[in-house]
């Protein structure tokens, strides 16, 4: 029986996992300390030695490598450390991406960006042609709807690697019939972290069967969403094709228009120069061939 | 040890063809042998569903048979309302495998139903396609030479096709007790004509009924037109209501089921007949019943377009497919991207930390997630958010959006 110190640290997901788990487990103390910053400085926090001192097992998508070398550094007894997987899904936001500013080193805020967007302004495409540019063609040749797998697989790795495979089939097929499970590429809907909570539950305390459990744990990742496109939302058969960006509660876009006049504007306030920019982890070749050749015919 | 279930296809095992792939591309067609080429003709005929497949086949481009094309005097909101285009001819809804082999019966073999015409406020209207006219015609005559004009483009329609794609939709119907002719709707629905127990009685097809109507129904479209082939497909739409004394949930399986058990009948007996999954597709477990309205019955826009793109994609000769895409650039980043999660990308992407400045920093967004802090400004212990991020709420991980 779980019934002491609990401390979860992932990622945004953090919270609303430890939220899950203090629902399942009341009477146990579950503590939220989420990673942020660089690896080093996250696992060397106060807050989180602190925390697994007094704890009897620690949640963690640290790496084991990091998991122990956060855990030599304690004194006395150490947590029991279970690897809990991280989600991640791209099929229903294949455009999302991130950018750096090359002459800071930095990411841009907001850290989410279109790959279309940041294509055109990068390119010196206007605004109206960029617009344009978000359209089935665009996303056929770009592969965005042939994600589902790839993702799927992804998710199943990451399982894997947390030696928590038995748990994989579960999670998703429960998953997955919500429809549209992510706000975006890495934040999951309550949902998913409510049956991930669950299956780890069950696997800490097998004789107790908490999948039937209503939790109704508030959903604090849902301010920020990326938009599910009406063409992706068509190819996977799901309703709620939109255009509208949320960044926070108040921060909302409406429309491709709107969208790309933040955007452009907002990589102007920062600075982001075409010639010093870099669209993370994409074949700019291939938006170059795909996006250009639409361009020459408009 | 060998068994029989090793090595089959993939589309044959649950979990490959119905779990593993996404929602909208569960593909029950898979393996057809069904190709239709975009310029050969084609001719529909059906139940309410067989309108949505009758527009996306026009839309995309096929050589879709229409025989009755609307007077250029009407607008496009009449031809509408009259059916012009709906199907092949203006037949209307045929939702029962005898409607169809009586439509050919008396396009082609001289059948002439006994039923009068229905009167509705001084208005003639036509028992076996009531709905062509919704104001009715103006007589008796004008009716049946309206009809003889219609069964002259079901005859032209029906010998140029080099496909027939006919969708199932009911079991039950209404008939004359004079010479069986089944109307689409019973007498008097809608204030269009007047039951008479006398001379209309309710049917309900069974397995083997069906199965003979649909044998005939082909026989005679094979004696006007030999190269025609058949494509049968069963309708997901449940029935508004049933005549028989059950649950009209129990007489929609009963009616489904006699008819895909009927399509695969033929589908085995003749070399030219063929099965399209629409029905498959909509009522999937996989779809979870996101196909369907509110209403349970109706089927939505992506469910259509779900239907079509299989049909598409596995039975058109032209088609490019999406495989033919080379993928594997954009699966390499995207798992990259997923690697880089978030605020937590700084983890995974060693000494990039996003550089928060003064001018980047939300200060309402901080304040809002971090309550406590909102309180020590506010008691002035800090002259900021982001005095406070930066004395503390850095290290300490706050969140900052």
């Amino acid at each position: 029986m779980v019934t002491q110190g609990i401390v979860v640290s992932s990622n945004c997901q953090t919270n609303g996992l430890a939220a899950v788990l203090r629902r399942i487990f009341p009477h146990s103390d579950v503590v939220s300390v989420p990673l942020l910053g660089t690896l080093d400085q996250a696992v060397q926090q106060p807050q989180l030695l602190k925390a697994l001192s007094n704890a009897s097992l620690w949640l963690t998508f640290t790496p084991k490598d990091v998991s122990d070398r956060v855990l030599a550094q304690l004194e006395g007894r150490r947590p029991q450390v279970l690897q809990i997987p991280a989600i991640g899904f791209s099929a229903f936001h294949p455009d999302l991406c991130y950018v750096r500013n090359e002459r800071t080193g930095a990411l841009t805020v907001q850290h989410y960006n279109s790959a279309i967007a940041a294509w055109a302004y990068m390119r010196g495409v206007d605004r109206s042609d960029a617009r344009r540019l978000f359209n089935r063609r665009s996303y056929r040749e770009l592969g965005y709807f042939d994600q589902w797998g790839p993702s799927r697989e992804f998710l199943e790795r990451s399982f894997k690697y947390c030696r928590l495979q038995d748990c994989f089939e579960p999670f998703f097929l429960h998953v997955q019939r919500r429809g549209v499970f992510m706000h975006s590429t890495n934040h999951p809907k309550i949902a998913v972290l409510e049956q991930l909570g669950k299956l780890l539950a069950l696997k800490l305390v097998p004789e107790r069967d908490v999948r039937a459990i209503e939790l109704e744990v508030h959903d604090e990742l849902a301010d920020v969403s990326w938009p599910l496109y009406p063409d992706i939302a068509e190819q996977l058969a799901l309703p709620g094709g939109n255009y509208i960006w949320r960044f926070s509660a108040r921060e909302v876009y409406e429309g491709i228009d709107d969208y790309l006049d933040y955007c452009y504007r907002s990589y102007e306030a920062q600075s982001l120069e075409p010639g010093h920019m870099t669209i993370l982890h994409r074949n700019l070749e291939q938006l170059d061939t795909v996006l250009g050749a639409q361009l020459r015919g408009f | 040890m060998s068994h029989p279930y090793q090595n089959l296809p993939a589309y044959q095992y649950w979990p490959q063809a119905m779990t593993q792939p996404a929602p909208g591309h569960i593909n029950p067609a898979e393996g057809t042998a069904l190709r239709i080429a975009r310029h050969e003709a084609v001719v529909t005929l059906g139940s309410c569903f067989a309108q949505h497949l009758a527009r996306e086949i026009h839309q995309a481009g096929f050589n879709y048979l229409v025989g009755e094309a609307a007077p250029a005097h009407l607008d496009a909101q009449t031809a509408q309302a009259k059916q012009y285009g709906l199907f092949s001819a203006r037949y209307g809804n045929i939702y029962t495998a005898r409607q169809a082999r009586q439509l050919l019966e008396r396009a082609f073999n001289g059948f002439v139903p006994q039923e009068p015409a229905w009167q509705s406020k001084g208005r003639f209207y036509d028992p076996f396609r009531p709905s062509v006219e919704p104001e009715g015609f103006a007589s008796q005559e004008e009716l049946l030479a309206e009809r003889e004009r219609h069964l002259e483009a079901v005859r032209a329609v029906f010998t140029q096709a080099k496909w027939v794609i006919f969708t199932l939709g009911l079991t039950e119907a209404w008939r004359s007790k004079q010479d069986g002719a089944v109307f689409p709707q019973a007498p008097g629905v809608g204030g269009i004509g007047a039951f008479d127990s006398s001379r209309h009685e309710f049917v309900n097809f069974s397995v083997h009924e069906v199965i003979e109507d649909l044998t005939a129904f082909r026989a005679l479209l094979h004696e006007v037109n030999p190269n025609a082939n058949l494509v049968f497909t069963v309708s997901p739409v449940p029935l508004a209501a049933t005549f028989e004394s059950r649950h009209v949930w129990t007489s929609t399986t009963y009616s489904k089921a006699v008819l895909r058990v009927a399509a695969e009948e033929l589908v085995h007996r003749f070399g030219n007949v063929f099965y399209f999954p629409s029905y498959e597709i909509i009522t999937s477990p996989a779809a979870g019943s996101r196909y369907y309205d509110d209403d349970l019955r109706t089927v939505t826009r992506v469910g259509v377009k779900h239907v079509m793109r299989v049909f598409f994609e596995n039975c058109v000769d032209d088609t490019v497919s999406l495989s033919t895409i080379d993928q594997s650039s954009l699966r390499e980043a995207l798992e990259h991207d997923m690697e880089l999660l978030c605020d937590e990308a700084q983890l995974l992407d060693a000494g990039r930390e996003p550089e928060v400045t003064q001018e980047t920093f939300d200060e309402e967004a901080y304040l809002r997630l971090n309550p406590d802090v909102a309180e020590a400004v506010a008691a002035q212990q800090f002259q900021s958010g982001w005095h406070h991020y930066t004395a503390h709420g850095r290290s300490e991980g706050r969140r900052i959006a």
